[in-house]
């Protein structure tokens, strides 16, 4: 009853008992406050300048030769009211939505990883677009677009989060500039 | 010390091997059963590399969850190409969905290129019916290291095989 391995296996299951509550509790109080708590922060979206051209998006065997786009932006938005306790970090990515037949589709052209409070508030002028936008269908043919920056928090312990800011910019891709 | 093979003491090791048993069934029943209700062929897994750094290092666990007939972008998920078996935690960057399937490009948070090469050749999207086997949904941080240490140093194995058996014969006295 008494023994030393007794102990450590009673003193072991109270410590993983606590410990398994402890996350859970700090998991739910930082999604809980995510949730009812905090406004969805204020962005601001500018596509400056939008180019398609017909080639290879990258360097590499399994690209084919298509139309893609390149982009630069301005993005303005102030995400320290994302923060918990619970944050671990935010990745904010701006992602491109347009339709199309038979796929509706959206790519993501830039992204960012936000570690703490201090940096996060993003103020980007004249961006160019990290990743350049191709489709399946291999051209766009000047369809519609909508630009939204969103965002997924990432816990310490727990359940992850993703949310999106309201505003969404419009833009409309532009015929290839050089003939194929 | 020995254990005699009396009536008394061969019913108690018995017992203790059934007892034993019970815990290694009910453990697999409690796997597959969470296999069941997520969907998915592995719900808990591993991180093994960083590729996702700094969201996830090597050892943490996440969970997963499959019962959504579509990601989305910026989901994390972890998929197996067809026909390799290391399964892959990433996230989705791209996205093309049609009323039949979906397709994906993924990439990894820590890697400047996206995961077009780790596809089979000539794949340029993954397809989310039949590559993917969830999305992350939770995750609890280095308590999965054990499980490296266990499976890729050799000497972590022999200290725990060493210090169960240790303990083994003290439960004797």
């Amino acid at each position: 009853m008494f023994s030393t391995f007794q102990r450590i296996q009673q003193y072991w299951g109270f410590v993983t008992t606590v410990t398994v509550f402890l996350a859970a509790a700090i998991s739910i109080s930082s999604v809980i406050q995510e949730h009812y708590f905090v406004d969805i922060p204020r962005v601001s979206i500018n596509v400056q300048s939008i180019d398609v051209r017909y080639g290879k998006p990258h360097i590499g065997y399994n690209y084919k030769r298509q139309e893609y786009s390149l982009m630069k932006f301005d993005l303005e938005a102030d995400l320290t009211p994302l923060f918990t306790w619970n944050t671990k970090q935010l990745f904010v990515y701006l992602a491109a939505t347009y339709p199309g037949k038979p796929y509706a589709n959206k790519v993501v052209v830039w992204d960012a990883i936000i570690r703490s409070k201090e940096d996060a508030v993003l103020s980007l002028s004249d961006m160019t677009a990290d990743y350049s936008i191709y489709d399946v269908t291999g051209k766009f043919n000047g369809r519609n677009a909508t630009l939204s920056l969103e965002w997924n928090a990432q816990p310490y312990v727990g359940l992850l989060t993703w949310n999106k800011g309201s505003e969404r910019e419009r833009f409309e891709f532009p015929q290839p500039a050089t003939a194929r | 010390m020995l254990p005699q093979l009396s009536g008394a003491n061969l019913r108690q090791s018995l017992t203790q091997a059934l007892n034993f048993c019970l815990v290694l069934t009910t453990t697999f029943m409690f796997w597959k059963g969470l296999s069941v209700v997520t969907n998915s062929p592995s719900p808990i897994v591993v991180v093994l590399s960083g590729s996702m750094e700094p969201a996830f290092q090597r050892g943490d666990i996440l969970f997963l969850w499959n019962r959504e007939a579509r990601v989305k972008v910026g989901d994390i998920v972890v998929y197996n190409v067809k026909g390799r078996d290391i399964p892959i935690v990433h996230r989705v960057v791209r996205n093309h969905v049609s009323s039949k399937k979906q397709l994906l490009l993924t990439k990894g948070d820590n890697n400047a290129m996206d995961d077009l090469d780790l596809y089979a050749h000539r794949q340029y999207y993954l397809d989310r019916e039949q590559e993917v086997i969830g999305s992350v949904k939770a995750y609890v941080p280095w308590i999965g290291y054990v499980t490296i240490l266990l499976s890729e140093n050799l000497w972590a194995k022999y200290m725990l095989l060493a210090g169960m058996g240790f303990l083994a014969v003290l439960q004797r006295d």
